[in-house]
This record gives C-alpha cells, structure tokens and sequence, in this order.
C-alpha cells in the first residue's frame, strides 16, 4: 500500500479510530503490527514472510546475546549475514551474476549469466539496516535486548516509516514502543502540516517534476542543456518526492502518537559534501556513519591512504544500497571523492564560509556539484551518460533545446516556490501563527488545482 | 481557534471564487462556426450520403483510400478521422453526426489497434478536451460518467463532483502551461506565441525518445497500468464501446471493428500474451453482440515495406495493399 492511492484512506482511519479506542498499550501495538503487515503484504503478501524472517532471526540472536555473553559476536556475524544475505539475494543476485558473466567473458572465459526472475521486495533495504540497528546496539551493549517480541516486530515493520524510512534506530525507537500513549490534541496539531505539506510536495512538485526528468532521461541523446535542465528538474523532485515521504510518515507516526526522526534539513543549502550529507537522508547517512564508517576505523585510521580507502568503501556503498547498477556506485564514489577534495583543501567536516559573499559562492559550487551527482545517479546507465557527453549534441544546444530548456527551468523554479516558502515559514515564522495556517490552507488549493492526475511511486521505494 | 477560522476560510473562499460546482463535466460547444470540425464533417456527410463509413484516427486516415475502396466495394465511402482520436471521439461522431442523419449508412467500420476500444479516457484530457467539445452536445452525460467519474478512486469522484475548485484543475494546468510558455519564454526569445510549444514538441519527438531508456520504476509502473488495461471485461464496462454497439443496433447500421496491424507485429512473436488474451476477449464479447472482428494482425500479406512513419502504412504503396486487402475482408462485398 502506498500513501497515495485512495486504499490508504479507509485504512488510516481505521487503523487511527481503533488505535485510539484501544487504551492498552499492548492491544495498541498489537493493533499496529498487525496494521503493518496488512499495509506491507497488501500488493505481494509474501513479502511479509521476508520481513518475519528478518525480525525472527535478529530477535532471537538480540536474546542469545542477552543470554550467552560468550557468544555474542557469533550471533552478532549470524545476524548481519542472515540480514545480508536476504537482502544481497533478492537486490543483487542478479547484478553480481551478470557482471560476473561479463567479466569472465572480457578475460576469455564465457560463461551464462544465471538470473533469477526475483521481485524486489519494497522497503527491503530501509528495514533490513533498521533491524540491523538492534542487533548491532545490543551487541555493542547500548541496548538491553528485548523479550516481547511484539514490540520488536513494530519497531521493525511500523508501517509509516517501513517502505522508505526514515531508519530509525532501535535506542531511539523502542522505547516510545514500550512507553503508554495517550492521545493528545496537540499531537493532531502538530502532525496535520506534515501531513499537508508531504502531499503536496509528492502530488504536485515531484510528480511534475518526474514528467520533465523523465522526458530528458528518455531522449536518445539529449543536448547539454537539455541534460541539464532535466537534472534541476529530477534534483527538484528527488527532494520532494523523498522529503514528502519523510513528512507523511511523521506526520502518520505523530498521529498514532511517535515522534520518528527528522531526514532532510534543506540540503540544498549544503555548503560542502559533509555539509550536504548532514542534511540529505539524515537517517541513512547517520546510520553508514555510526555502524560503518566508524566501525572501520573512520578518521581516525592511521593513514591518509586507509581514510581515503574507508571513505570510498562507505560512500560507494551507500550507492550500492540505492540500486543495483554500476551508476548507482558511481555516484557514491563521485560523492566520496567530493568528501576527499574539500578536505584536502581544508573543508572537512563543520567548513562554513564567514562572509555571505564566501557562503554564496560555496552554495552554487556545491549545488552545481549535486547536480552533477544527480546526473549520474539518474542516468539510465552510465555508458549513456558518457555517450551523452561524448557526443557533439552533449556538448552543444540547438535553438528547440534552449526553447525547451528554459521552459523546463522556468516551470522548475515556479513548482519550487511552494518549497521556498516553506522553509521560510519554517525559519521566520513562529509556530501556530495564522500565517502558518493560510499557507497549509494554500496548499490544499493548490493540491486541488494543480496535482497530477496520473500518481507515480515513491521513487525511493525502489531502494 | 482563529488559525482553524482562517484555514477554513481560505478553503472555502477559494471554492467561492471558483463558483458553484458543475454537474456537467463536459459541455459540447452550443454553437459551431466554420471552422468546426464538427461543422465540416457534417457537411462532407451531407455531401457524401455515404453507405459505408469509415472510422478512425490517423492510421484510417493514411492507411485506406475510399475511392479505390468505393470502386473496389462499389458503396459510397466515407472517412471520418482526426488524427489521434479515440473511443470517445469515434463514439461522438457515430452519436452525434452518424445516428443523427435522416439517411443512415448501412455500415459503420470503426478502425481501432490494440486496446483502444476499451480505453475511455485515451486523448480526453488537455488540448483533447477542445476537439471532443467540438464534436459534443450541450449536455453528454456519458462523457461524464466514463471520463471524468469513471475509473477513478471514490475520494476523487467525489472532487470531480462537489469541489468547484478541483473542477478547474484542467483550466489552471492550462493558465499555468500558458503563462510560462506563451507569456514568458515566446516574447523573451521574441517566438510567436506557439514557438515554445512546438519547439518542445520537436525536441521530444517519439523518433527522439530511446523507449529502452525507461527505468526499472517506469517499466514497474507501466505494467501495473497495463495489467489493469489489459483486463477486457471491467475495462469494457467502462468504455465506450458497449454503447458505440448497442447505437449500432438502435440505428439497425451494421458495425464491423477492424484491428489493424502495427508495424511491431511484423515480428510474430511480439504480442504480448496478454495481448492475446485481450483480443480472444475482445473478440468473444463482440461475436456475442453480433459485431464482426476482422483483425489484421495475424496477416503475413502486409509487410515492411507497406509501413511509411511509425504505424502508419506509407501511401505510394502501402495505402492501395491495404485498401485491397479491406475490401477482401468486409463483409458482403463483390469479392466475398
């Protein structure tokens, strides 16, 4: 189920009506796991195997490790092999397969790829680092391990935040899990805007955006200015198609009474790539950061060689957890070199330029690097992109492109105002002003009269 | 308090503004000038008092000359095409200008590929809506229930029905189409005003588009459309097509559905099983109603060399094979 299609609806507000009848804590977590696999299982209801599996098995190595200190670490390897190895199998068998295939073939030992027609499992990639996140907390002892094993089933499939996060993490989570909910008319208050702005962001800004990203990224060879215009355009509705997720989620979580964390902090304010990755997807890239990055040795290893090894490894990776395909890889390396250009020029980490003039000037050349990011992170695959590029069109512009592409950067801007005047409000505007109301009250205008007719998915449900 | 009163406000000034909700949907332009293509239309079927008529989009159009075919036939042929029309366009015309004449044709033909006789909503929507209007009464209640409230989810029927302001989601797409292209870019790159239009059509021509570009989400998507089109009998029920027969009847004109064959079906095995399985439907429902189903799909007489753009078949050679062979494959005419 997804949070535009009209099942949803009834859904929600059953599910809200008998949450909130139900007084126990118990009967209400109950409730929201059945609910969840309900909203999980609702298109392929095997997938709800794959997630039991999943919550099973780290349920049972997080009590083993309770139990037997011993042998903490072998359940600990169990664990993130079982968790792995699900989601390697059913995310890149077949990319590994064929790549092997190739490869042996370019050094003169053919073989045939073996594929399996596997069905990607939505969410696999957000649930499998969330249940990670437990096993990995107990066993580093931040976390005692949990023996109902309702409340851990919902800390791994609550439904809001299951598909396309944000990752929560178990230290942070599970104790709202197991705390007594009470309902709170504030609560309402404060989720309805999410609620608001998350829709209008998915049904207005990133659904227009896909019709002009698309029609770029499905031209045989676009000129460079077209390729660049339908970057803005897929830039534009990446954030918003993703950011709007993020807010529907919390805003549903606040409903039933959660607080889940906060993914996106204007990152396309980002000064520098560290600064973009505080800002981007906050939950995943915290999450490569604290059960990755550091665990191998982060900053801190003893070489310039073996930061920049770990650098690579964690960002490439992080591209690899978004898709199966080599430009998925490609740009986290091309974000991890980001990383290692500005620190050998003295921009790591908390960089931020004093003077506006300075600030300025870092914000276009960030922005112009994430959109060449974007630009390989879109790209039907890279040898397109390269041919693209290559090709005399790439490098030039006919009259019809400059036509087509203004018109496309123009429409861009306008479908980004409502996202600027968000985060005015956010930033100038206190809270509960009537100001904050005529906007929401706007956006419902604006949601009626300009939305598309024809949903597309969420476009981070594929990772 | 005074935030719930302002929020509410704004909703229900904005629906104010907008007027009261419509309950027609779709209204046929009331009176025609001569440049109506409804105007025009009538008057070559005032001219022609046809016997056969031929209907269809631009693959009729291209693909079969009504003079060989009314030698070949020897019926008084007519051709009745828009380019890109669909079911609701071909239904207009066979209601409004077909059913409404004091002489009948003895036989309607309705040319159709794939699964656009059940498609209802195809080519309804944007510049679409004008050139339906144009062919359309003052009131078509079956528009509004196929197009404009049918397949559509119970939350957005009831916008379509009650919301004044969702009601003109089409006319503020249109403002906001209008004033960047027309308003902003053609005056700032001195364009006449349809410049940018057309330059953006040029630009995202089909022949430039790599269909093998599509990502694994778009293809996902469009199977998911696909299967719920694919589906004959629901999607039957919501098209055109049931009414289009039972007129047929009403009016004792005799329909025959022609399904032609697409440049893709030169290779045998690119039909879709679903495909298959959609036409076997197809056919089956059409036989029960008495309609005949000539499909040209399966016929190895057509080959590459008979196609000019795309699907169309090329007019030197192309035109006067398939005009042939049509005129083979009807019903009751002088080579049967």
């Amino acid at each position: 189920m997804i949070f535009t299609c009209f099942d949803y609806l009834p859904f929600m507000a059953a599910v809200f009506t008998l949450y909130w009848l139900l007084r126990r804590k118990m009967l209400q977590n109950a409730l929201l796991l059945v609910a969840s696999y309900v909203f999980y299982g609702y298109i392929h209801p095997w997938f709800c195997f794959l997630i039991a599996a999943s919550t099973t098995i780290d349920y049972l190595c997080a009590l083993g490790m309770g139990r037997h200190r011993t042998r903490r670490r072998v359940l600990l390897i169990i664990s993130v092999a079982a968790n792995l190895g699900m989601l390697g199998f059913f995310k890149y068998f077949n990319f590994f397969a064929d790549n092997i295939a190739a490869l042996a073939g370019t050094i003169g030992f053919p073989l045939d790829a073996v594929t399996v027609r596997i069905i990607l499992p939505v969410g696999i990639s957000f649930y499998t680092f969330q249940s990670l996140s437990y096993t990995i907390d107990v066993y580093r002892g931040k976390l005692a391990p949990r023996r109902n094993f309702i409340d851990v089933a919902l800390f791994v499939a609550f439904f809001p935040q299951l598909v396309a996060g944000p990752i929560e993490r178990a230290v942070r989570f599970l104790p709202q899990i197991e705390t007594p909910r009470r309902w709170d008319s504030r609560r309402f208050a404060a989720a309805w805007p999410l609620l608001v702005r998350g829709y209008l962001k998915k049904l207005v800004i990133a659904d227009t955006m896909a019709i002009y990203a698309d029609k770029v990224y499905m031209l045989a060879q676009p000129e460079a200015l077209l390729l660049v215009a339908g970057t803005v355009a897929f830039a534009l509705q990446i954030y918003a198609d993703f950011s709007a997720y993020t807010d529907i989620a919390r805003g549903t979580a606040r409903l039933l009474g959660f607080e889940l964390t906060e993914n996106f902090r204007s990152p396309y304010l980002a000064v520098s790539p560290s600064d973009f990755w505080r800002r981007w997807h906050i939950s995943f890239s915290s999450w490569i950061r604290d059960y990755l990055y550091i665990p191998l040795g982060g900053s801190r290893a003893s070489s310039r060689l073996a930061q920049v090894t770990i650098l690579l490894v964690s960002l490439g990776l992080s591209g690899l957890w978004h898709g199966a395909a080599w430009n998925f890889i490609a740009w986290g390396i091309y974000h991890a070199l980001l990383v290692i250009f500005y620190r050998a020029l003295g921009r790591a980490g908390h960089w931020r330029p004093n003077h506006w003039a300075e600030r300025i000037g870092a914000w276009f050349v960030m922005s112009s690097l994430t959109l060449i990011g974007w630009m390989i992170f879109r790209a039907p695959s890279l040898s397109w992109l390269i041919s693209s590029l290559r090709s005399g069109a790439g490098l030039g512009f006919s009259g019809d492109s400059l036509i087509a592409s203004l018109v496309m950067l123009t429409g861009a801007l306008v479908y980004s105002l409502p996202l600027l005047l968000f985060m005015f409000l956010d930033r100038a505007v206190p809270r509960r002003r009537v100001l904050h109301a005529l906007t929401y009250a706007l956006a419902i205008v604006a949601m009626l009269l300009f939305a598309q007719d024809r949903g597309f998915d969420f476009i981070y449900f594929q990772f | 308090m005074i935030n719930i009163a302002s929020f509410l406000s704004v909703l229900v000034l904005a629906h104010v503004l907008a007027g009261p909700p419509r309950e027609i949907f779709f209204q046929g332009v009331a009176a025609r000038s001569e440049n109506s293509r409804r105007y025009h239309l009538s008057a070559r079927w005032a001219s022609a008092s046809a016997d056969l008529v031929l209907l269809g989009n631009s693959l009729l159009d291209e693909g079969v000359d009504e003079n060989l075919l009314a030698e070949l036939t020897g019926r008084r042929t007519l051709k009745l095409t828009h380019g890109g029309a669909a079911s609701a366009w071909w239904y207009l015309v066979f209601k409004n200008i077909i059913a409404t004449a004091p002489q009948k044709p003895r036989t309607v033909v309705l040319f159709f590929r794939d699964i656009n006789l059940t498609n209802a909503t195809r080519h309804t929507t944007g510049p679409w809506r004008a050139i339906l209007e144009d062919m359309a009464n003052p009131r078509e209640p079956d528009l509004d229930r196929l197009v404009y409230l049918g397949q559509r989810s119970p939350l957005i029927r009831s916008l379509v029905r009650h919301s004044s302001l969702y009601q003109q989601r089409e006319r503020a797409h249109a403002w906001l189409d209008r004033g960047i292209k027309r308003r902003l870019i053609a005056p700032l790159l001195r364009l006449p005003p349809n410049g940018p239009a057309r330059a953006i059509e040029r630009v995202f021509a089909d022949e430039r588009m790599d269909g093998d570009l599509l990502t694994l989400r778009q293809i996902a998507a469009a199977n998911e459309r696909s299967a719920r089109a694919f589906r004959f009998a629901p999607r039957c029920r919501e098209s055109f097509l049931p009414l289009i027969i039972d007129l047929a009847a009403r009016e004792k004109i005799e329909l025959i559905c022609v399904r032609m064959k697409r440049r893709r079906d030169l290779d045998p095995g690119a039909e879709s099983t679903r495909l298959k399985t959609y036409v076997a439907d197809l056919r089956a429902f059409l036989e029960s109603r008495g309609v005949p189903l000539i499909d040209f799909t399966p016929r190895t007489e057509i080959g590459p060399e008979y196609y000019g753009v795309g699907d169309h078949f090329n007019r030197e050679t192309g035109r006067p094979h398939f005009t042939h062979l049509l005129a083979a494959a009807l019903p009751y005419s002088p080579s049967h």
